[in-house]
Parts: structure tokens; C-alpha cells; sequence
């Protein structure tokens, strides 16, 4: 089954569930979210995606100095972010239900 | 704000980096160069890290700009830089955007000639150009469309199909325009479409005033030696003197029949103090009463039509 086809939809809920745990930097996200099974997922379009969100002005950045290699630059979710994570989440619940109802899957 | 220093990073990194920068040139320069630097220190840790080479780990560099800039959102046809740029990193965002893309290029290829022919045509100025000119313009445009379609870098089987085939459909239109309206150039100065009643000299007669004897203005149903309705004065065109472009309507009666012969024909003229009406011309040797009929007997009633300016 194309993962990767079905990731691009939920990518913008998956990377803001993950930054509710905790802010995090570009890559960490992108290794927090295969640690999560999510493997498949690009490095580009995770990086991609944090863009578009913080654009969006649902998340709010800042940079921390590293001792050895480059600044990181972190993001973390604001207000903006956050209700719009509760929304996705609920969407996201009823369309796995509806195709969970189709598909005859066990809950 | 937030910039961070750019990080040293390895040689296998910068073909990354330029992929996404040659996506991204639609950007303002500072937004680009923060994305950048973003994508710098992601690489540089990558790179860093041990395990697969950034290739493997990344696949081609255009595919991962693709799907950055597809995945960030950003919008590449902000500012456009002549079409072959345009449709060229449009096709390169996705490969199902290429596929899309790559069948829409002959279409517009196709539609590139119309657009400039009736660009063209639109922008003529009847006064400067005259039917004919306007008909020869857009023919030139058409010649010159193809000479675009073909200097431009069309390649492929598909692209050039379809330019040919907008020249071509691009110069049927052009010719059905010109045979269309089709002018004879006369000396006088006027151009009488062909068929239309002329004077002796070959300039069109665009309408006929009558006058009774007294010289006051008359309707009049006209017909020639063999009983026929003389109906074919010119219609519309361009005054013979003055350039004026005029507007005839055949009259009708009280249920909408159309009188062809029944003259005068209501005649407006468009020229240079907009659009005006014409009024019955001022006859030279009037017989008894008046010679400027500007006071219009019942006869004529409201519906006061044109003529050339009288010289009988």
C-alpha cells in the first residue's frame, strides 16, 4: 500500500501532534516522527510542511545555539497551532471511523 | 529575527541546495535565503550523521526539491519570467504536475497564435488602418506568430503539431475576416464593398434623401427600370469624405417588416464628436420654399436617417 500517498494528507496533523509533545527542530521531527512508524516520510516535505505551517502562523519558532555543528532552529505551537491540531484531530477521528465502517475493519 | 549562521557543508549537499534554489526563484530573496539556511543545517546534520550517503538517504536532488517546495506550499509562478521559464519549473514541481503541464504546453502552444492575431486585430485603430489595413495587420500577425512558434524552443512532436495547427487555424480565421469584409479601393477616396449601389465615380451611395417638389423632405419607396427594390445601398462602412464610420438600419414597418427600399434609412455616423445622427442634407438649389430643411415636415417623422452631403 503507497504509505507515502496517504502521508501527504495528514503530514500538516502529524507533524503538529508531534510538536505538542514537545518543540523540536527539523530533523528531530523528521526522525520523532519515524521513531513514531511513520517511515516513509521525506525529510523535504517534513521540512516542506513546517514551512507552510509556520507560515501559516500556526507555529512560532526560535534558535538555539549548538555547542558542536550549526544553530537549530526550533518550532513549537502557538494558539493558532493548537486549535488547529484539535480541529484536524477531530476530522481525522471521523474519517477513520467512516473507513473503518467501510472497509469492515475491527475498531 | 531568526537567522542562523550558515553551516560548512559537505560537497554531496550543495546539489540539494541549488535544486531547491533554482525552485524557488519566485521568492523574495530574504524568505529564500531563510528557507535555505533551514535546509543548510538539516543537510549539514544529515551529512554528519553516519549511515547511508546523503543520495540514498535523500534520493535526487530535484526530487527532493520537488517535494519541498510542493509540500511548503510555495507558490513558483509569483512572478514569471517569459513561459518557457515558467512552464519549465512548473513541470518540475511533481511528476504528476509534469504530466499535467506537459499536456496543457500544445494547447496553449495551439491557442498562442489566436491571442496574438486578435491581440492584434483588437488594437488596430479603424482610423489610422481602414478595414483593408486592419485585414492586412492581422494577416501580418499571423506571419509573424509563426515565426515566433518557430524560432521559440519548441521541441517535441506534440508542441510542434500544435503550433502549426494554431498558425494554421490563426491564418483561416484571419483569411475569413478579410473575405469577409472585402473592400475595393476606389479612386475617389472611399471603399465600396462590392455589390452595393455606387456612385458614378465608384464611391458607395449610402443612403437617398428624397424631395418633393416644394424641397421638403419625403419618404420613398424606390425601385429601378425592372420594378426591383433598389435596396443595396452600402450598409455599414466609412464615409467616402470624412472617414466617419456610419451605421445604416433598414426601416421597418409597424410589425417589424423591413422596407429595404424605403428611404431615407435612419444613418448615424461615429467620427470624431462621437456618435451623432444624421440630419437630411442641405440641398443646393431647393426648389420653391426653403433650402435648409433642418425644420423637417411630417413626413419624415421621427425616424430622420443621412446621406452624403449633397452636391446634386
Amino acid at each position: 500500500m503507497e504509505t507515502s500517498q496517504l502521508l501527504k494528507g495528514v503530514l500538516d496533523l502529524a507533524v503538529l501532534a508531534v510538536l505538542e509533545e514537545d518543540d523540536g527542530y527539523g530533523y528531530d521531527i523528521v526522525r520523532r516522527l519515524r521513531d513514531a512508524g511513520l517511515d516513509e516520510v521525506g525529510d523535504a516535505s517534513v521540512y516542506g510542511t513546517l514551512r507552510r505551517l509556520f507560515q501559516a502562523g500556526a507555529l512560532s519558532s526560535y534558535v538555539v545555539p549548538s555547542e558542536e555543528g550549526p544553530h537549530r532552529k526550533y518550532y513549537g505551537l502557538n494558539e493558532r497551532g493548537r486549535s488547529q491540531l484539535a480541529e484536524m484531530t477531530k476530522a481525522w477521528r471521523a474519517f477513520a471511523d467512516t473507513l473503518d465502517r467501510l472497509t469492515g475493519a475491527a475498531a | 529575527m531568526t537567522t542562523t549562521e550558515r553551516p560548512t557543508l559537505p560537497a554531496s549537499a550543495q546539489p540539494y541546495l541549488a535544486a531547491v534554489r533554482s525552485l524557488l526563484w519566485a521568492l523574495p530573496a530574504d524568505e529564500r535565503d531563510e528557507l535555505l539556511d533551514d535546509l543548510s543545517s538539516h543537510l549539514a546534520e544529515l551529512a554528519a550523521e553516519d549511515g547511508p550517503s546523503l543520495r540514498d538517504r535523500l534520493g535526487a536532488p530535484s526530487a527532493y526539491a520537488a517535494e519541498f517546495v510542493s509540500s511548503a506550499g510555495v507558490d513558483v509562478s509569483a512572478t514569471t519570467s517569459g513561459d518557457a521559464r515558467t512552464w519549465r519549473e512548473l513541470a518540475r514541481l511533481s511528476p504528476s504536475m509534469r504530466e499535467r503541464v506537459a499536456a496543457l504546453r500544445p494547447a496553449w502552444l495551439g491557442l498562442r497564435p489566436f491571442l496574438i492575431v486578435f491581440g492584434a486585430a483588437a488594437s488596430l485603430n479603424d482610423r489610422w488602418f481602414g478595414d483593408v489595413g486592419a485585414v492586412e495587420v492581422v494577416v501580418l500577425a499571423a506571419v509573424a506568430t509563426a515565426f515566433v512558434g518557430v524560432s521559440q524552443r519548441v521541441t517535441g512532436t506534440w508542441d510542434k503539431l500544435a503550433t502549426l495547427a494554431g498558425i494554421l487555424a490563426a491564418f483561416v480565421v484571419a483569411g475569413t475576416l478579410s473575405t469577409g469584409r472585402e473592400y475595393i479601393y476606389v479612386d475617389s477616396g472611399g471603399y465600396a464593398p462590392p455589390g452595393v449601389l455606387t456612385r458614378g465615380d465608384g464611391s458607395p451611395v449610402s443612403n437617398i434623401w428624397v424631395y418633393d417638389a416644394d424641397g421638403n423632405p419625403i419618404d420613398a419607396y424606390l425601385y429601378d427600370q425592372h420594378g426591383r427594390p433598389l435596396d443595396d445601398v452600402a450598409g455599414d462602412g466609412y464615409d467616402d469624405r470624412t472617414g466617419e464610420r456610419l451605421t445604416t438600419h433598414v426601416r421597418v414597418d409597424d410589425d417589424g417588416t423591413p422596407m429595404p427600399n424605403l428611404y431615407p434609412r435612419p444613418q448615424s455616423r461615429e467620427g470624431r464628436y462621437g456618435v451623432t445622427r444624421d440630419e437630411p442634407p442641405v440641398i443646393r438649389r431647393a426648389p420653391a420654399t426653403t433650402s435648409t430643411t433642418t425644420t423637417t415636415t411630417t413626413t419624415t417623422s421621427t425616424t430622420v436617417p443621412a446621406g452624403p452631403p449633397s452636391t446634386p
